[in-house]
């Protein structure tokens, strides 16, 4: 009897050793995989990357048209003192765009997960907080101003600016939730997505789209700059 | 042979059961730093290493060969605690997981090791259980007879 429970309890305690030396192998590996798997890096050369191309041209455009207003010059129906503070929110704005972190990818060849991260955190920080809302909001409350061509869109330019406001949520979330995994993370990553590359893709599609806005305003500005001195 | 990569993975363990106690005890104390908890509270979380250590210490004291020599338990003992400094290594230093630069000051990313102490203490639970389990019933290295030649 004693032999047989000793046998019994050996059994049991293979068993359970089993059973942890299996989950440790799999947690062990599935761990090593995963740390792996979110060093992969999506290869460009982000410079020359259609979006990063038009981003940077708009950007150009709007700093002309920033630069066709002139408040010496200006003397047409609106207050020249609140056109200038508008060049002068768009200025910044521009600044915001073309920030230290934008400028640094700009030059690699390679994109990480983290780079991924950080341009959406420079969106978010610099584009939408320092120049959407900090510069460029009020334009969502235009019924307190005389600009009579803006306050015609001001419904639309308010939701508008809703949307870009939320437009990088959803990625901000999937990428911290890197932490977590599960099995099916390569399928995941190759055949519906990368987080590097689409991540890359979903951001700069944001400040592209964000740009609307700025380049509106730019637009409107210059027209008004150029009716101002016409009148002149 | 494998009396050699039994002692080898005796030294092994003892070892890592050392270094994954440290590294969990530093993650530990600053998550519940962060978390303005009381420290006496994070008890719990060490009993598994202060048993498995307890365990070990008698098998060395009393050189208990049906555990000592028991090549199954060390490796599976060995495979356990690297997965701890592993997990550990990783909360510490992987900044890829993006939660680590998220949580900022503290460079640990606590979501992360929270997530592993569970099933990481049961499996340390088991170990223990086994060991005791292997005292009463693993096989004790046979004795040496020396035979005398009698002239």
């Amino acid at each position: 009897m004693k032999k047989f429970l000793k046998q019994y309890f050996s059994i049991i305690n293979y068993s359970i050793m089993g059973i942890v030396f299996g989950y440790a192998f799999f947690y062990l590996f599935i761990n090593m995989y995963h740390y792996q798997d979110i060093r992969r890096v999506y290869n460009t050369t982000v410079k020359d990357e259609m979006l990063v191309k038009k981003v940077d041209s708009r950007l150009k455009l709007i700093e002309n048209n920033i630069n066709s207003f002139d408040v010496n010059k200006y003397h047409g129906q609106l207050d020249a003192s609140r056109l200038n503070l508008v060049s002068a929110n768009l200025k910044t704005c521009i600044k915001y765009y073309n920030n230290s972190t934008y400028n640094d990818l700009k030059k690699k060849k390679s994109i990480s997960i983290i780079d991924v991260y950080n341009l959406r955190e420079a969106y978010e920080n610099e584009v939408l907080n320092g120049c959407i809302v900090k510069n460029l909001y009020w334009v969502s409350a235009i019924e307190k101003t005389d600009f009579t061509s803006l306050k015609s869109n001001a419904v639309l330019l308010s939701y508008y600016f809703k949307d870009i406001l939320a437009t990088t949520n959803y990625l901000k979330k999937d990428l911290l939730n890197n932490t977590s995994y599960s099995f099916s993370t390569e399928i995941f990553s190759k055949e519906i997505k990368n987080a590097s590359k689409e991540g890359f893709y979903e951001v700069m599609n944001a400040y592209n789209s964000s740009l609307n806005i700025v380049e509106y305003i730019s637009n409107w500005l210059k027209d008004e700059a150029e009716a101002g001195v016409l009148n002149d | 042979m494998t009396k050699i990569i039994n002692v080898f993975l005796l030294v092994m363990k003892v070892i890592f059961l050392l270094i994954s106690f440290v590294i969990t005890f530093n993650i530990v104390l600053r998550m519940y730093d962060r978390l303005d908890k009381n420290y006496i509270e994070s008890i719990s979380v060490f009993l598994p290493y202060f048993s498995l250590f307890l365990v070990f210490a008698i098998n060395l004291v009393f050189k208990q060969s049906q555990v000592n020599n028991c090549l199954f338990y060390n490796v599976t003992c060995c495979l356990v605690l690297c997965m701890l400094i592993f997990c550990g290594y990783r909360a510490m230093y992987d900044e890829y997981m993006l939660l680590y630069i998220r949580l900022g000051n503290y460079h640990i990313n606590f979501n992360y090791y929270a997530d592993m102490i569970a099933p990481l203490q049961v499996m340390l639970y088991l170990l223990t259980f086994s060991n005791f389990i292997l005292m009463f019933t693993g096989k004790k290295e046979a004795q040496k007879v020396i035979a005398k030649k009698i002239d």
